[in-house]
């Protein structure tokens, strides 16, 4: 159960700032730190089998960009050898470490994102200005496990037809793509001639005489103008930090990092906050809810 | 005055005949009026025509009034709020895939304030208690809810009038039961005027104002139930329309003189006082003596039946089943299918009888235990939804299909008829000769297809597109299409779904026909007064398991509630009887 009740579009804004610091961002205190909270953001909202689901697709993922970017890109100055005279660069590793860190990042952050945000307040967000498209959407939405269905239950059909016709067992290609299209055209027609009922269904209750409204609706309260003020005061500060180069490192084409460099500064501070309002709400829920 | 008005209505779609021809019909506010007749008289089309948004494209005649005004100018918020329109299969309504959004989809239509959608959509799920399902998936829902469901939907609308397409039939008996007693709810209690079509009508009859039978697009009866059922029972055809009470009444009344002029019974209740004022001539009648000769017989018949089938065709051991993990639907099956039984599966929505009957066919193969049949069995299965058959343009080629795909050494094709009389001769010795006698197979099997034409009556059908056939005629297109495989064993799913009494008595006959022939039969059903008639053996699923596994005439007679009406009726002087064939036979009518 979602706990933490704030105005959809707050959310929105919230995911989308994040999402696009993430790909600002390369020092490795700032990733860091934005990993450990989006993690801990995760563990909070209760969605661990997500995060398993997520890490699965990285690691491969990871790997072949750690992997890969110094093979193919060797600038950068200082050289590795690695076979004989064959070398890749650290800035080349680093790199694609810090890529691969940020992409873990965003695919964690939409993942939290659609905890956060259920698919009807997306729609409530939309319907106000596009009214068909979200119509489109909440039915696309019910039809593609109508679809689904409807595919395994022709596909068993005519499997049973081929075992029970005593049809020859050996079939040239050309007729196993006859059988695929067959069956499709029996799911569309299947699925056109329902849709008309659907249609009718819709007419019936009078869609498109009217102007459509919606049944939720959201008030911003006192919470959501807070969260709007912590967290539009903590981006504008972090991307002065950004236009200073706080929070991004030189890479290319000499590696400037230097791990005893002090990361107390403002801006620092301002991003750790700009992490916090949604795993402090959290917290609370939990606190109270256990 | 009448809140609908029909003066000389006639409707013809394009290149037809009259669907509608010369209707004259008057509903006053409150009335519950059903429509009956065979499918095709028309009874959609007429409903259909009230509501504006969905009217049929063809050409009328004459004019529908509503509350004064022609239909047809009806402005448009009014008809969509006011007249509510529920279709017959649950599933195809939705359009979005959540209940709230669903029951919220007609008032953001009408453009309502979010408060007042809110006021209404609690009202009404409050009242549908469906306040508890608000946030699931309509996938999840039983049958009887979704129509809940949908109904719901409509009524947030405050409507005037509600047009019902024939709204149960797709539900089981109990859930069709509470569906109709909340119609009734909404009739009494708020005045709703309701107009519905309907086959099964035995619940309904007690409590309609009006019943208008229809028969090729024309009013045959239109009258107060009671004086229609008079009526009805003096033509052939009709008679199979009323309730089994009232048509027991009437056998009752040829043969014994009832002590004063009672009115004809409708439900449950009349029919037993009906009964015990007849209490004395029945109990003249030498029932115990009879009784106890045909109760031997019978005893002596079932030994023999089951002697009969001994040849077990297909067994399931030890199935179990579950679509999700923490839903298992088939807990530890064991079920035999004998050689020329007609097996029935009944139970409620959702206790897994497609599931099974998917099972026993090949269709899914369970997760746990067996399912051991002969290696040469040939199976034939027909889906619940018959359209998955059809991918041809016209049924003809649909039925032709399978001889042009069929392999010139198939080595089972002696032919339905000739297979079914020397049949465990012929399995074997034809696969050698047949090899060489293909062309004359070929011969053999276009004559069975004929057959088959002629014995479901497809013939007219031929021409046209599988998808514009009634439900009937593709229910039976598709059983002949698994036919022509020449099946030992056919699986139906849900054969009578949405077919009117008569094509049920047709198709019944035609299966009884094929089953005495050989061919063996498994069946699920939610209609308990045709398994009780045609078939040998009913399977009872519930909690996963096969609560009941016996002939039908045990099976009902033992229960109160999930029986037929003429044992509900008849229970305290024959409790032995469910069908109206018992009846006639034992008080000899």
């Amino acid at each position: 159960m979602k706990l933490t009740i704030i105005h959809p579009a707050v959310y929105v804004i919230y995911y989308l700032l994040l999402v696009i610091l993430a790909f600002l961002y390369n020092d490795p205190y700032y990733m860091i730190s934005f990993l450990i909270c989006v993690s801990a953001l995760i563990m909070l909202q209760g969605i661990s089998r997500e995060f398993k689901n997520v890490i699965q697709f990285f690691i491969p993922m990871s790997l072949l960009i750690i992997i890969l970017n110094p093979l193919v890109a060797q600038v950068g100055t200082t050289r590795i050898y690695v076979l004989g005279s064959y070398f890749i660069t650290l800035e080349a590793l680093v790199y694609g470490i810090l890529m691969s860190l940020s992409l873990l990042i965003i695919l964690l952050l939409f993942a939290s994102y659609n905890r956060a945000v259920s698919y009807q307040e997306m729609l409530y967000l939309f319907s106000k200005r596009f009214p068909h498209i979200s119509m489109i959407i909440v039915m696309a939405l019910r039809f593609i496990p109508l679809l689904s269905y409807r595919l395994t239950e022709v596909n068993k059909i005519s499997r049973f037809n081929q075992e029970n016709q005593g049809n020859q067992k050996i079939e040239s290609r050309v007729d196993k793509i006859k059988k695929t299209a067959q069956m499709l055209a029996v799911v569309v027609s299947w699925s056109l001639e329902e849709s008309m009922l659907t249609a009718k269904s819709m007419k019936a209750r009078g869609y498109g005489i009217m102007k459509r409204t919606s049944y939720l609706s959201y008030k911003l309260r006192k919470i959501d103008y807070l969260f709007i003020l912590v967290i539009s005061a903590t981006t504008l500060i972090c991307t002065m930090g950004l236009a200073n180069g706080f929070g991004r490192i030189e890479i290319y084409p000499t590696l400037h990092f230097s791990v005893h460099e002090s990361m107390f500064n403002p801006y620092y501070f301002s991003f750790l906050i700009l992490l916090l309002p949604l795993i402090y709400l959290e917290f609370k829920e939990r606190l109270i809810w256990h | 005055m009448a809140l609908v008005e029909f003066e000389n209505f006639s409707f013809r779609y394009p290149k037809q005949k009259n669907t509608l021809s010369n209707i004259n019909l008057d509903v006053s506010p409150g009335e519950f009026v059903l429509l009956c007749g065979p499918s095709g008289s028309g009874k959609t089309t007429l409903l259909a025509n009230i509501k504006n948004e969905i009217k049929p494209v063809g050409d009328s005649e004459g004019t529908i009034y509503y509350d004064g005004v022609d239909i047809r100018n009806l402005e448009e918020k009014r008809s969509a709020s006011e007249i509510g329109f529920l279709f017959q299969n649950p599933e195809d309504q939705f359009v979005s895939d959540n209940v709230l959004q669903e029951i919220a989809f007609s008032l953001e239509n009408m453009g309502l304030s979010t408060g007042e959608i809110r006021n209404r959509v609690a009202e009404m799920a409050a009242f549908f208690g469906l306040d508890k399902h608000l946030y699931r998936n309509v996938s999840e829902l039983s049958g009887g809810q979704k129509q809940l469901v949908n109904l719901c939907s409509l009524l947030v609308l405050k409507p005037k009038l509600l047009l019902l397409d024939e709204p149960t039939s797709q539900l089981d008996p109990i859930a069709a039961y509470d569906f109709l007693s909340i119609l009734r709810r909404l009739n009494e209690e708020f005045s709703i005027t309701i107009m519905a079509t309907e086959h099964k009508i035995d619940n309904l009859f007690p409590f309609i104002d009006k019943a208008v039978f229809l028969e090729d697009g024309f009013i045959k009866y239109k009258d107060e139930p009671r004086r229609v059922c008079s009526e009805a029972w003096k033509n052939d055809i009709f008679r199979n329309y009323l309730p089994s009470v009232t048509r027991i009444h009437f056998l009752l009344q040829s043969k014994y003189q009832s002590p004063n002029k009672v009115e004809i019974p409708l439900n449950i209740r009349e029919g037993r006082r009906y009964l015990s004022l007849l209490n004395n001539q029945l109990e003249e009648i030498p029932r115990a003596q009879l009784n106890g000769g045909l109760k031997l017989n019978e005893a002596l018949n079932s030994q023999n039946s089951l002697d009969k089938h001994s040849k077990v065709l297909m067994e399931c051991k030890d199935v179990w089943f579950g679509y999700l993990k923490e839903h298992i639907v088939l807990e530890g099956i064991f079920l035999q299918v004998k050689q020329g039984e007609f097996l029935s599966m009944l139970g409620g929505n959702g206790t897994g009888k497609t599931t099974l009957l998917q099972i026993l066919s090949g269709l899914l193969k369970p997760q746990k235990g067996k399912v051991i049949h002969g290696k040469d069995l040939t199976l034939g299965y027909v889906h619940q939804n018959p359209l998955i058959h059809f991918h041809q343009e016209t049924v003809e080629e649909e039925l032709m299909e399978l001889s042009a795909e069929f392999p010139e050494d198939k080595s089972r094709s002696t032919g339905f008829l000739g297979f079914l009389s020397e049949h465990s001769s012929s399995k074997k010795a034809t696969s050698s000769v047949n090899r060489r006698i293909s062309s004359g197979d070929r011969s053999v099997f276009e004559h069975e297809r004929e057959e088959l034409i002629d014995l479901f009556g497809l013939s007219e059908l031929l021409g046209k597109h599988p998808y514009d056939c009634s439900g009937g005629e593709q229910q039976k297109i598709a059983i002949t299409k698994a036919l022509l495989t020449n099946p030992d064993i056919l699986f139906l799913d849900e054969p009578t779904k949405g077919i009117d009494p008569m094509s049920k008595l047709h198709l019944a006959d035609k299966l009884k026909k094929l089953q005495e022939k050989g061919l063996t039969i498994v069946m699920t059903t939610h209609d308990i007064e045709f398994a009780a008639e045609y078939t040998e053996r009913c399977v009872l699923l519930f909690d996963g398991g096969l609560q009941v596994d016996d002939t039908p005439k045990s099976v009902f007679s033992n229960n109160n509630f999930y029986t037929t009406f003429v044992n509900r009726m008849v229970k305290d002087y024959l409790p032995d009887c469910i069908t109206l064939e018992d009846v006639k036979e034992q008080w000899m009518i």
